[in-house]
């Protein structure tokens, strides 16, 4: 298993193509545009591309916009 | 101004989901509000109806037709002098003032509703959004609507009858309201008061999520936060604001049961001479008429 050191990746990063692979991350990973102290929900897009996107999680207060959680 | 369907908790430890309640889920909640309701009433708490107070919700009157009487003294002319026969007449024998207490409430707290309340979807596609539901008319068009059109014509629980004897299970008797008279205080027909306080309760029990400091499990039992601090109120507050669960006689709504003023229908005649006097009367006897028709009403508005 490749193990790659601190560096950018300029474009797609593609694991495990046309075989089963994992990404391990022993850090923090993070997520570009992703706001502070959101939980967010991992939603994949389709069992084709397997593509995946983080749908914001919120519940509100009784007023709307207060954030409980 | 919409329905705000609780979610609840579906699955288990792996395979968890939240799923919105459906209306035969909300079904339970709906009847320990109104068995909560009939709890107060029966208690004689807000909401009762009762026989006395202020008249806010009409009379019964008993009436009877009375004995008519006359005499003429004699006058010596040769013949007999007795008088023309008299009319019956008519009396008010009782009176029943029915009144509903229908005392102000008010609409819980936020704080009330954030640690009591459910959570229900505001979101889309791209935002997984929850909300405490907060306003009036959300519980109105999610749970309250739905109670009262339950209590008047589902299972009745909450709410009032009138008849001479107990109209099934579940009701308990409030006491005698109305007695129909027909002559001389000669009680005929006795009417009471009856309350549905518990019926077969519906559905298993699913309880709503909601939100405070976690997820929590909302517990929907007659004596759970939900119901007493949250829902009961706020059905006061519509019985009180919108004229729901309201009693009237002889006015609009689902009829509750009727009670009947009747009378002697037809009459005998009587004559006694005691010097000086010639005496006749004329008796009320006979078979009954119906007088009046008190019908007690409820209202869901």
């Amino acid at each position: 298993m490749a193990s790659l050191q601190p560096t950018s990746i300029l474009g797609n990063l593609i694991v495990g193509d046309g075989v089963a692979g994992t990404v391990n991350c022993n850090g923090t990973m993070t997520i570009a545009g992703g706001g502070p102290a959101q939980y967010s929900i991992l939603r994949q897009q389709s069992g084709t591309s397997g593509l995946v996107e983080w749908i914001a999680f919120v519940v509100y207060d009784t007023d709307g916009t207060t954030r409980l959680f | 101004m919409a329905e705000r369907t609780p979610f609840y908790f579906n699955g288990s430890t792996t395979a968890y989901s939240l799923r919105k309640m459906t209306d035969a889920n909300m079904a339970l909640l709906r009847y320990n509000l109104r068995f909560a309701y009939a709890a107060v009433l029966n208690a004689n708490g807000n909401g009762r109806l009762y026989t006395g107070g202020t008249n806010n919700v009409g009379q019964a009157i008993s009436t009877e037709r009375t004995q008519g009487y006359a005499a003429q003294a004699r006058n010596n002319s040769g013949a007999a002098d007795w008088p023309a026969y008299p009319a019956t007449g008519t009396t008010t024998r009782a009176t029943t003032t029915f009144t509903q207490t229908r005392s102000a409430d008010t609409h819980p707290s936020d704080a009330n509703l954030r640690d009591y309340g459910w959570l229900y979807w505001q979101g889309s596609t791209t935002s997984f959004n929850m909300r405490v539901i907060s306003t009036e008319t959300d519980f109105v068009d999610t749970i309250l609507t739905d109670t009262i059109a339950e209590a008047v014509t589902g299972d009745e629980v909450g709410t009032y009858r009138i008849a001479t004897s107990t109209p099934g299970t579940g009701w308990v008797d409030k006491g005698a309201v109305y007695t129909n008279h027909i002559y001389s205080n000669s009680a005929q027909v006795v009417y009471n008061l009856w309350l549905k306080t518990s019926a077969s309760a519906p559905g298993s029990s699913t309880n709503p999520v909601g939100y405070n400091s976690g997820f929590k499990s909302r517990s929907v039992a007659q004596d759970g936060s939900l119901v007493q601090t949250l829902l009961l109120p706020m059905l006061h507050r519509r019985v009180t604001t919108n004229g729901a669960l309201n009693y009237n006689i002889n006015g609009s709504g689902t009829a509750r049961g009727s009670m009947i003023d009747t009378r002697y229908s037809s009459d005998t005649t009587s004559e006694s001479f005691v010097d000086p006097l010639y005496k006749r009367w004329r008796t009320p006897s006979g078979g009954v008429a119906t007088n009046a028709t008190y019908v007690l009403n409820v209202t869901t508005s």
